[in-house]
């Protein structure tokens, strides 16, 4: 697994260093890598399809204008952080908007947003990480589709490390639980 | 006595004081059956992370798609733009944002003369 993600990172920077001296392709390639995780994680942010879409469109446009540094850390980690921040940015400037929490449903099974999503089962599991309080949702989202470390995520956040545990602690707790009453994970002890 | 799931989750998430963190680790060293549920919750971590949504799937893209169909012309200017999903303008309209685009073909006449350099060197990218 160590070696898979090795490769992973050597496959980004080669694609990144391509797409700097002029290869549209590359981006392309770059972009249809990490799209599909990025787009999900800031539809559970967003609550929208397309503004999903575009804060993930956003993201790669600035990689491409503006190139990483050597501080900026892995692509997939500052892309995944940009798209992060631009969809919590989205997400509260249409709470604003709407005047009330418009965003946080309590069932989200039949969410038009979610039926993006083809398999059923990945669609329960999106439906669950939705039904998240904010707080619950974006440590686990930061964590598991991000892939920062408890200290970055505690440093996104400005919360101390054994909050984010315990958040993450609660947001799995609840995950598995409504994912075992629907049937898609099996109860055990 | 077996480790709870509510016990190994704290333990995944590093909440346990040290005598009971030193309490599973030895149970789970000696239990093969805890350890098979330990297996399962990484399994169930990984599917919680699992969640895709590919760019096909998007509603704009779909629209596009169906405007773009049968129309050839459509087809040829769309070897004039640089873009993606994101959107790229030709290089006349390089800082406008123009609507999204399916990349099919790329220019290399609409980069930007001011796109930056190939990292170049090792040094100029993070050593993993």
């Amino acid at each position: 697994m160590f070696q898979a993600g090795l490769h992973k990172l050597t496959e980004d920077r080669q694609l990144l260093e391509r797409t700097y001296a002029g290869d549209a392709g590359a981006l392309l390639a770059l972009h249809d890598a990490h799209a599909p995780r990025l787009i999900a994680m800031a539809l559970l942010i967003t609550r929208c399809a397309e503004s999903a879409e575009d804060v993930v469109q956003e993201a790669f446009v600035r990689l491409w204008r503006e190139p990483l540094k050597r501080n900026d850390g892995t692509v997939s980690g500052w892309l995944a952080t940009t798209v992060w921040r631009a969809a919590c940015k989205e997400r509260a400037r249409r709470l604003a908007l709407g005047g009330i929490d418009t965003i946080d449903l309590p069932d989200e099974s039949a969410s038009p947003d979610l039926q993006l999503i083809r398999d059923d089962r990945m669609r329960h599991v999106a439906a669950v990480i939705a039904e998240l309080s904010f707080e619950h949702r974006e440590c686990l989202l930061l964590r598991y589709y991000a892939e920062r470390s408890y200290e970055e995520i505690a440093d996104l956040l400005g919360v101390p490390i054994g909050t984010v545990k315990s958040r993450l602690y609660y947001a799995v707790q609840m995950c598995r639980q409504k994912l075992q009453a629907r049937g898609v994970w099996e109860e055990c002890m | 006595m077996h480790v709870t799931d509510d016990q190994l989750l704290q333990f995944e998430f590093e909440l346990l004081d040290s005598p009971n963190l030193r309490q599973i680790e030895s149970h789970l060293a000696d239990c093969a059956e805890c350890r098979a549920r330990r297996t399962r919750l990484t399994h169930e971590l990984a599917e919680l992370s699992a969640v895709r949504i590919p760019v096909d799937n998007l509603p704009r893209q779909q629209r596009q798609r169906e405007q773009s169909r049968g129309t050839s012309w459509l087809r040829a200017a769309a070897l004039l733009f640089l873009g993606f999903t994101g959107g790229f303008a030709a290089s006349m309209t390089y800082h406008q944002q123009p609507p999204s685009v399916r990349a099919q073909y790329l220019s290399a006449k609409a980069l930007p003369d001011s796109l930056p350099a190939a990292l170049g060197d090792a040094t100029a990218w993070p050593n993993f």
